[in-house]
């Protein structure tokens, strides 16, 4: 079962879903701060005491790395307690219920483009993250890291927002923001997003788990367009010459359904990864 | 890195051009409420954190205009 | 490309002008008293009649004016609150605009750094009292008998349904949980 559902999620609500639960949205608007309190350098920014967490692990790399491999695999263990934020992929059809749910549902720059690609977005025609909840009424507090405000959207906005992105190409993932706080559905694109370089180069499984789905491919639907592949980040999809059709690897596919959603025929299908069983422990 | 580069985000030529994406930029301080000036001199810091990606291109050293990039591979050992 | 080099100083936080009047005029330690003085030889169904009707008229009295101070010293957060509903459609207020007035009137009157906020979306608004002072207090001075009958959640309840009532939100309030039994207190706002 996956472990954030287990500790997060409700039985009662959604299939267990952990980002589906209502709970995992909700947060207070404001703070009493004691007279003698201090606001941190960051606030109590759980985003950025994150950052700084993976920094240091990631020194290691470089300094010492049997350390480094050891301190990731002590992280991954420690799951949700540990140093890394939990985040986790959905296919868009998730994406829509979490929008329509959660308020408000904003469009916001992207941090880790910004970082990574210095790739500046400065209104809402160049947005591309989707905040989600309380938090985006502070947003402009930091317009270093964000830019400055969000672009607030309506749920039926929101959801073209999040076709929009599909079709270009990116994975959706459920980002958390201390603890199992929901703060926003990412649009992420490797390398520059964080979370997937983090799993897929370094192992760090924290921050993107593989989403409850996997695709399923019906070879008497499939052409071998290889449209499939183009849009696959994760590197499950090829091309397989010898039957002239697309072949999915299903233990590396992480279930975000761009294959499924980029299918001109149809041919794929996202099917519940509990129900295979030598998929249902793979996260 | 030889001299630190004083314009990343300005110039950011390294930052998309490079295939494995090893560099990062961010703002030395930030403040609440207000928006590093990219004009500033040394106000962002252009760092290599992926740097054990690092094919050995030499994209990022051509387009440089501050030549502040510098690569070092081990020799071959003989 | 819009600039904002220049810093601005908006305050994200409830003034504190604000809950200070609000903490003055609602003090729980007065409307226990009067409710203790109230029901001095009266008998149990008395006593629930007596606590209905000084609890129901305290929290009406409380989140009207929580709401009118609410409005009279917005912040940052109140302001861009306004804009995303603007531009969201205004049924969209609940659930956010009704938590704004009650994280008001609880944080004036209680000492609580946060109101603990379950669940806050399009359907719910959920709330929580855990350490509450109206309780501890009705525990000091009627006993622990009087106070297990919790003759306070008809403020509570009373309060969340007139602001619902007020800001024009259809909306089904219930209490999901009390302090004797449970540890504490939780309300409920269904969209009805």
């Amino acid at each position: 079962m996956c472990w954030v559902c287990e500790a997060y999620g409700d039985p009662e609500v959604e299939n267990g879903r952990w980002y589906l639960n209502p709970k995992n949205h909700s947060r207070n608007m404001y703070k009493i701060k004691k007279p003698d309190q201090k606001a941190a350098a960051y606030g109590s920014d759980p985003e950025a005491q994150s950052g700084r967490n993976i920094g240091e692990i990631m020194q290691f790399r470089f300094t010492d790395p049997d350390k480094f491999n050891q301190l990731i695999k002590e992280a991954n263990a420690m799951k949700g307690s540990g140093p890394f934020q939990i985040g986790q992929v959905i296919p868009i059809q998730e994406a829509y219920k979490v929008v329509e749910m959660s308020y408000p549902v904003a469009s916001m720059s992207c941090i880790c483009r910004i970082h990574n690609r210095a790739q500046e977005e400065r209104n809402e025609h160049e947005y591309s993250c989707t905040g989600l909840g309380v938090g985006m009424l502070k947003w402009e507090r930091w317009p270093e890291r964000y830019k400055g405000g969000v672009n607030f959207m309506a749920p039926d906005e929101a959801k073209e927002w999040l076709v929009k992105w599909n079709k270009k190409g990116m994975v959706h993932i459920i980002m958390t923001f201390g603890g199992s706080y929901v703060g926003g559905v990412c649009n992420c694109d490797y390398p520059d997003c964080g979370m997937i370089r983090n799993r897929v180069d370094y192992g760090i499984e924290t921050g993107c788990l593989k989403s409850h789905w996997v695709a399923k491919i019906d070879y008497d639907l499939c052409t071998g367009c290889g449209v499939c592949v183009q849009r696959c980040q994760f590197g499950a999809i090829k091309f397989e010459v010898t039957l002239d059709k697309t072949n999915i690897d299903q233990l590396k596919c992480f279930g975000c359904g761009l294959c499924e959603t980029g299918c001109p025929t149809n041919a794929i299908e996202l099917i519940d990864r509990e129900s295979l069983p030598g998929l249902r422990e793979v996260w | 890195m030889t001299a630190p580069c004083t314009v990343p985000f300005d110039c950011k030529k390294c930052l998309q051009a490079c295939p494995q994406a090893v560099f990062l930029v961010t703002a030395v301080k930030v403040e609440r409420g207000k928006e590093t000036d990219p004009k500033e001199p040394g106000a962002y810091r252009l760092f290599a954190p992926h740097r054990d990606k690092c094919t050995g291109c030499n994209d990022c050293i051509e387009l440089c205009p501050e030549d502040a990039i510098t690569i070092n591979f081990p020799p071959l050992e003989a | 490309m819009k600039e904002i080099y220049e810093a601005k100083n908006y305050s994200y936080e409830l003034n504190p002008d604000m809950l200070k009047l609000l903490r003055e005029e609602f003090d729980v330690d007065k409307v226990t008293s009067k409710f203790t003085e109230a029901i001095k030889g009266k008998s149990a169904g008395e006593i629930e009649a007596e606590g209905k009707a000084i609890f129901e008229e305290y929290g009406r009295n409380w989140i009207r004016q929580s709401q009118k101070l609410g409005e009279e010293y917005p912040d940052r957060t109140y302001e861009v609150l306004l804009e995303a509903i603007d531009k969201t459609g205004g049924y969209l207020r609940f659930a956010l605009a009704p938590q704004r007035f009650l994280e008001i009137a609880y944080l004036s009157t209680q000492e609580i750094s946060i109101l603990p906020i379950i669940e806050n979306n399009v359907n719910r608004l959920v709330y929580r009292m855990v350490d509450c002072d109206t309780y501890k207090n009705l525990k000091e001075k009627c006993g622990e008998e009087v106070a297990n009958l919790l003759p306070c959640r008809h403020a509570c309840l009373t309060a969340c349904e007139t602001l619902h009532r007020d800001l024009g939100i259809d909306a089904l309030v219930q209490m999901e949980a009390q302090i004797p039994k449970d540890g504490y207190c939780q309300f409920a706002a269904r969209r009805a």
